[in-house]
This record gives C-alpha cells, sequence and structure tokens, in this order.
C-alpha cells in the first residue's frame, strides 16, 4: 500500500437520468458546487461532465463546461478532468473540442469501443419526469460507443499538443491490451494513468478477483512502473472495489456518476458524502488522502497554471 | 438458519455483485486471539497474560463485537511466558470467560508453542472448549523471542526461533481431528500454504470434519511452512483451492493484518484479529487493548456494508451448539 491516494470524484457523468435521483448535480452551479464540497471532503480531482439545465440530458455543450470549471478553479485548486466522450454521433474531433478549448490538465480518453448498456436500468425505474430519459437509456441496447484505433490515435495527437494528460478509461481485459499498443506504437508516452472502470454492463463486472486480474494483466502488459491505476465502479459493490484499489496500492474514483447510494438503502445525497467515506476507510488503512498538488506529482501533471480556463 | 444459509460460492462474480448490492453478504464473524503462547508483555505491555487478564479481556473484545474468542492458557510456573500444558489453567480460563460472556464462542488452541509435546497441545481438548484451531502442517517462525525482564519473568534470555519447528505431520491431524470430533469440538483448520488444504482434503476424505470447514487463512512473512507473503494475489489462489461448503477467516499477521482483514471484509470471508498476530494498531503504535482492534473491524465493516454477527449467528454460521459451553 501507498501512503497518499488519488481520490477522484465524479460528479455528475451521463448514465444516471435526472429522474433517478434528486441530489444529482444538474446545471453548472450544482455541478460546480458539488465539486468544491468533494475537495473539501478530500477529493483531489473532479471528473466533469454538463449537462441541460432544464432537462438533465447530457451534453457536450462548451459553454456550459466553461462556467462549471471556471466555476471550480476560482474556488479551489482542484485538477480538472474532463470528459471526451461526447455526445451520440459526434466526430473525434468534436469529441476533442474541450480538449483543445481549455487545455485541462487531465482529460478521459476511452481505451476502445463498448457496447455501452444502460437499457436495464429501465427494468428498474419507469416514471421519468423528462421525455428524452427513457428513450436515451433505450437506444443504449444497440449502441456502440465508438473508440477506434484510428480516432485513439488522433486523440493522442490532440492531448498532447494541449499537454493533457489522458486518463484511460479501461472498460475490459481487452482495452489493456488497446493502451499496450498505443505505447507500443509511441503514440502515448508511459508512465500512463489507468482508470479501470468496471461494472458497465458490455465491460467487466466488479468482483474482486477480476480487479486482481486487471492489474496482474497490466503489470504484465504494460509493466510495473509504467502505469499509475485508480479504479471506479458502476453500482452498489463501489466501495468494496475501491478499498481492494487501495489495499493493491491504486487510487479510486466516487462519485454520482458511478453510485447514486451511500450504503444500501440509502441515496448519497452529494459527492462529498461518497468522498468523506472513502477518505474515512483509507484513513482506516493507514492512507491519507492524496492533496491536489500532490496528485500532480503522482500523475505528473503540467500544473493549473497551463489550462485555458 | 443453519450454515447453509450463509455459506455462498464467493467465486461467483455475479452473485458476488448481487450480494453486495443487496447487502447480504453473510454477517461478519470477529474472532479475537487476544494472547497467543509465544510473544508476551515483553513485546506489548498491553498484553493479556493472566487468567484474570485475559478473562477481562475477553469479556472487552466482547462488548465490542467479537464472537469468538481464540485462548492460550499461559503457564504460572513459567511466569505466564509460554503456553500452559495443563487442562486445568484451560479450564479455569474458559470458565472465567464464561462468566463475563455468556454466549460467546470459547476456542483453544492446540498449536500451543514451541518444544510441546503432541499430548501437550492436546491438554486444551479436556477443557470444553467449543471450538479449538487445529494446525495442518508443520510450523517455522524467523524471530527472536526477546528476553522477559523483572518484574515478568519466565525468560532472562533471548531465544532465537529461526532453527524450530512445530512437527505437525499427517497423522497428528488426524488424531486431533479425531479427537475434535469425540468431544464435539469444532475444528479451526488453520492454513500457512496452499499445499496444506491437501492436509485438509485428507480429513474430509476420512470423514474427520463436519461440513461448513472452517478455516483460518493465515498470512504472514516470517510464520509457516511455506509461507506465503501477505498479499492479495496469493489469497485469492488459495481461496480458490478451498472445497465446497467451506467458510473462512483471514488472520494477518504484523503489518499484514489491515490489508488482509479489510480484502476479507469485502470479499465476504471473515476475521481474525488480535494481539496473538499483531501487537500493533497502527505503524510504529502499539494496541491499546485487543478491543482497539475490533473496534477498527467494526467500522471497516459497517463503512464495507458488513453486518457484524452475533455469537449465536456465527454458531449457527459455524454449525457450533447454540447452547454455550458450561464450565
Amino acid at each position: 500500500m501507498k501512503e497518499k491516494a488519488i481520490i477522484t470524484a465524479a460528479i455528475t457523468g451521463s448514465i444516471h437520468t435526472t429522474s433517478m435521483s434528486p441530489y444529482l448535480p444538474i446545471t453548472p452551479k450544482q455541478i460546480a458546487d458539488d465539486a468544491v464540497r468533494a475537495y473539501e471532503a478530500g477529493a483531489a480531482v473532479c471528473h466533469i461532465h454538463a449537462r441541460d439545465p432544464e432537462t438533465g440530458r447530457p451534453t457536450p455543450d462548451i459553454n456550459l463546461i466553461r462556467e462549471i470549471i471556471t466555476s471550480i478553479k476560482s474556488r479551489c485548486n482542484m485538477v480538472v478532468c474532463i470528459t471526451t466522450g461526447g455526445g451520440l454521433g459526434m466526430t473525434a474531433e468534436q469529441r476533442l473540442i474541450p480538449v483543445s478549448t481549455f487545455k485541462p490538465e487531465l482529460g478521459s480518453f476511452n481505451g476502445g469501443s463498448i457496447n455501452f448498456a444502460l437499457f436495464h436500468a429501465l427494468d428498474k425505474f419507469k416514471d421519468f419526469k423528462f421525455e428524452w430519459e427513457k428513450q436515451y437509456l433505450a437506444f443504449t441496447e444497440d449502441f456502440i460507443f465508438p473508440n477506434t484505433f484510428k480516432s485513439m490515435r488522433e486523440f493522442a495527437v490532440i492531448f498532447q499538443q494541449n499537454g493533457t494528460k489522458p486518463e484511460f478509461e479501461v472498460y475490459d481485459s481487452g482495452m489493456v491490451n488497446n493502451v499496450a499498443f498505443m505505447i507500443e506504437r509511441g503514440q502515448v508516452k508511459p508512465p500512463v494513468y489507468i482508470q479501470y472502470v468496471m461494472g458497465v454492463l458490455g465491460g467487466i463486472t466488479p468482483s474482486p478477483e477480476n480487479l486482481m486480474f486487471l492489474v496482474d494483466y497490466t503489470n504484465r502488459l504494460i509493466g510495473a512502473g509504467n502505469f499509475e491505476f485508480s479504479v471506479c465502479v458502476a453500482g452498489r459493490a463501489q466501495f468494496n472495489i475501491c478499498t481492494q484499489s487501495l489495499l493493491l496500492g491504486g487510487n479510486c474514483r466516487v462519485g454520482l456518476e458511478d453510485n447514486l447510494y451511500l450504503e444500501k438503502g440509502k441515496m448519497a445525497t452529494s459527492n462529498a458524502e461518497q468522498v468523506a467515506k472513502m477518505v474515512r476507510i483509507a484513513r482506516e488503512l493507514g492512507i491519507e488522502p492524496a492533496t491536489p498538488d500532490e496528485s500532480r506529482k503522482i500523475l505528473g501533471l503540467k500544473g493549473i497554471g497551463k489550462v485555458n480556463f | 438458519m443453519q450454515y447453509s444459509d450463509y455459506v455462498w460460492d464467493y467465486k461467483n462474480v455475479v452473485e458476488y455483485e448481487e450480494r453486495v448490492k443487496n447487502g447480504t453478504m453473510p454477517p461478519l464473524i470477529i474472532s479475537v486471539a487476544i494472547t497467543g503462547g509465544v510473544i508476551g508483555k515483553e513485546a506489548n505491555p498491553n498484553l493479556p497474560e493472566t487468567p484474570e487478564e485475559q478473562a477481562n479481556e475477553a469479556y472487552a473484545v466482547y462488548k465490542a463485537g467479537a464472537s469468538a474468542v481464540h485462548i492460550h492458557a499461559r503457564d504460572p510456573q513459567r511466569g505466564y511466558a509460554v503456553t500452559s500444558s495443563k487442562t486445568e489453567h484451560f479450564f479455569n480460563i474458559n470458565r472465567m470467560v464464561r462468566e463475563r460472556c455468556p454466549d460467546i464462542i470459547i476456542n483453544n488452541t492446540t498449536g500451543g508453542g514451541f518444544d510441546m509435546t503432541r499430548e501437550e497441545r492436546m491438554a486444551s481438548l479436556e477443557a470444553k472448549p467449543e471450538l479449538c484451531s487445529l494446525n495442518c502442517g508443520p510450523i517455522i517462525l524467523k524471530a527472536i523471542l526477546p528476553a522477559r525482564k523483572p518484574p515478568l519473568s519466565g525468560r532472562d534470555e533471548a531465544i532465537p526461533l529461526d532453527d524450530r519447528i512445530i512437527t505437525i505431520t499427517f497423522r497428528e491431524t488426524e488424531l486431533f481431528a479425531k479427537a475434535m470430533m469425540e468431544r464435539n469440538i469444532k475444528p479451526e483448520l488453520e492454513i500457512y500454504n496452499p499445499q496444506q488444504i491437501n492436509v485438509v482434503h485428507n480429513l474430509i476424505k476420512q470423514n474427520l470434519v463436519k461440513k461448513p470447514y472452517w478455516y483460518s487463512v493465515i498470512f504472514s512473512t516470517y510464520l509457516g511452512g511455506l509461507a506465503v507473503p501477505g498479499n492479495i494475489k496469493n489469497y485469492v489462489n488459495m481461496l480458490d483451492n478451498l472445497p465446497a461448503d467451506s467458510m473462512f477467516q483471514t488472520i494477518g499477521v504484523g503489518l499484514n493484518q489491515v490489508p488482509m482483514m479489510t480484502f476479507s471484509i469485502l470479499t465476504g470471508g471473515h476475521v481474525r484479529v488480535g494481539m496473538e498476530d499483531n501487537l500493533f494498531y497502527r505503524r510504529g503504535e502499539l494496541l491499546k487493548s485487543n478491543a482497539q482492534a475490533v473496534e477498527k473491524v467494526v467500522r471497516l465493516a459497517e463503512e464495507l456494508g458488513r453486518e457484524v454477527a452475533t455469537p449465536k449467528q456465527a454458531r449457527q454460521m459455524l454449525g457450533i451448539s447454540e447452547v454455550p459451553s458450561t464450565y
């Protein structure tokens, strides 16, 4: 185990829909406020998506993202990691606009294509306030989130040009190999930062054995000194597997993007609540949450002075 | 409820996720090895040695959430420095523990300590324990026992242990298992390395142990036959080889304790803590009491969504009589 671990808060994401939790931050102000509270609770990094302030529908709107991240930056020094997941049907170039516009220190970089399935949420959720929600979820039964080798090569160029460190979102073991391939081709330079995303239908399930396997596989493929990792889990196994990540010497991501609950039967009323819980667990294990500046050092980031927002 | 209601295939990843989601992991059995028979007050002055100290410490861990207590009676003739080989010493402590803790599961060692004969290590079996450790292979250890300076006694000089062995053979495991079965004592199968699972298979084949098979899986850097370093890969490997109808608790020795017990909590296993295994609360900070270690387990269990088992639940899960032993 390490003495410091980076705790990331994924504030709102684009998986959960507006009606699923009254606590999901929607407006730029809500998202920024929740990020700052997560920082105060011990998160060093926030992972940012924007939503339509009226309906909560995920949107790649650059002005909304600007409003969120400038508000965060005016109040704290946490590392801002912006999504490049974009919206349905967007080209690689369009998805990269936040990187080229804001030159963030960290940006999500999806490590491969996946049938990113959310449709099964309809088994549980029936009542929606907004029309888009049901449609949005149902659509994913037939949706491949495209991250081809060509687009990843293009992503790598833009990330490098803007000094943005890729946070590789790895949804399954094959994507570890995709990252290894990009390293081998010189498209990205180690040490790389990998976020194992477990529990998305279409990707690997969250279990202790599976995380063990992913880390082990990455060690063999990329080399122990050549990567830093974090784990996030869609669903309630979040705290278990994040705790395991700390035991394995890794970092972790929590937040309402990934899990709406704090414990069984109890919804998380903010990202900060989940962060605080993770901090308590880490401290029981003798691990302190890394500060934003310590996180910058661990990940080799360019520094908050070099962003463009 | 019976044990089969609690046993599950932890290797089934779908079931794992479901159980975490629905909060249906089995309740967490917390055992505490309050004293051990090797290291004593010379290493941590808060470690209980005398019967009175042990009984009080058992009560404190019981109140903190432990459902089982693992006891080594210590020999008063030798300054409480080593494990006793007299039944009455075990019986006396068991009686005092039962007075204070009406339903805690009383577990006695049969591992004893170094330089004890097989018969001496079996003395505890006549002291009416409900659960007994059954070591599944020889034990070696790299450590130096420090001298016990006055007012402590029993060991004037430091003793290196790196050239000694507690000899445990296949035949001995059979003898011990048979003796336990005859006395209706549940064996706690102590496994230090994957090979020792074969020792358990032998006992199963000979009908010398009953379901559910209850294991202590031990992780230690300097203890055990072919001891593996306490890391998670070895843990998963070890558990993958357990037979069906197995339940396990994890013993992490020294610095292995906190990470391995945490991993056990989140995988659905159970936990043993206590000063026999680890003298420290955290690096550089000695435990003030065994209860302090239990409190940490309880907090982590709470954070990770594991209910803490009551002694009654632990008895059901392990297939131990719900009527506590009397003395």
